[in-house]
């Protein structure tokens, strides 16, 4: 089964074209980007300081972004982000 | 394309041009900002996450944010502003039970989640929009191909659709923190922390 699997994601090897579309996305980004590292120059400071602003660490404890504690979606869950996500 | 498995945690290896980024990385990356203020319930992974934004910046790396991993993000992100929400009322409720209750607040957070995507891409996350990831063949069609690959890799259906919009892209590269996606490493270089 695996192989057949691995067989048929060998058989989708994506076309020339959307690499080239990503490869131009990823180059407007960088220009924006450039651009913004102006105005923001410590995008991991801003990021921290966001967070802290909308969440308190209460909202960490437990595992469960969703509903009780009990009732999991770990999946989804960064405080177990290795295993899923 | 036959693919590698590559480890973060070595300093000689260096991320590619442009790699998809899987959500718990992102998570983990956000919730790491509260960690300051909270005995850290994942030090290992918060080191990690925010070590690979650091990089992505430093190596002038993209990381690309698929559809499936952007909406993972989204909802995992308004369970917690809703779950703050519930923590300031007496008596105290759960995120679900706020969802439920009071769907004026959920309209409030439009701007932060909005604030929040602005960002993270001054992190270094290119979002894609799902236009981009449509069908670009058509030997399989997707219902089909989910199929594949969640029984063959033994994969969940949330990574199995990231890997899909990852190869629509073109894109061989995958940043995770789950050790499932190694099992795609035929097809895919998995860069991760082994």
């Amino acid at each position: 089964l695996l192989s057949k699997g691995i067989e048929m994601v060998a058989k989708r090897e994506p076309k020339e074209s959307s690499k080239h579309d990503v490869e131009r996305l990823v180059a407007e980004y960088r220009e924006w980007l450039q651009a913004e590292r102006e105005l923001h120059p410590f995008p991991g400071a801003e990021l921290d300081a966001f967070v802290q602003s909308i969440l308190s660490p209460e909202a960490l404890i437990g595992s469960a972004a969703w509903g009780d504690d009990e009732e999991e979606e770990p999946e989804l869950d960064g405080s177990n982000a290795a295993n899923g996500g | 394309m036959a693919g590698n498995v590559f480890d973060l945690n070595d300093p000689a290896v260096a991320l590619p041009d442009y790699i998809v980024v899987d959500t718990n990385i992102i998570v983990e990356r956000v919730l790491s900002s509260l960690n300051v203020r909270l005995p850290v319930q994942n030090p290992r992974q918060s080191r990690q996450a925010a070590g690979f934004f650091q990089r992505l910046l430093l190596e002038n790396s993209v990381g690309i944010v698929t559809p499936t991993a952007y909406g993972e993000l989204i909802h995992v992100i308004l369970g917690r502003l809703l779950k703050e929400y519930g923590l300031q009322q007496n008596p105290k409720l759960g995120a679900r039970e706020v969802h439920k209750r009071f769907p004026g607040f959920i309209k409030t957070l439009e701007p932060t989640l909005r604030s929040l995507r602005l960002i993270l891409a001054r992190n270094g996350l290119k979002f894609v929009s799902m236009d981009r990831v449509e069908l670009v063949d058509a030997i399989a069609p997707f219902d089909e191909y989910l199929i594949t690959l969640c029984c063959d890799f033994g994969l969940n259906v949330g990574d199995a659709r990231v890997l899909i919009e990852a190869q629509r892209l073109g894109i061989g590269s995958i940043a995770t923190m789950d050790g499932d996606m190694q099992r795609a490493s035929a097809n895919f270089d998995i860069y991760t922390w082994l």
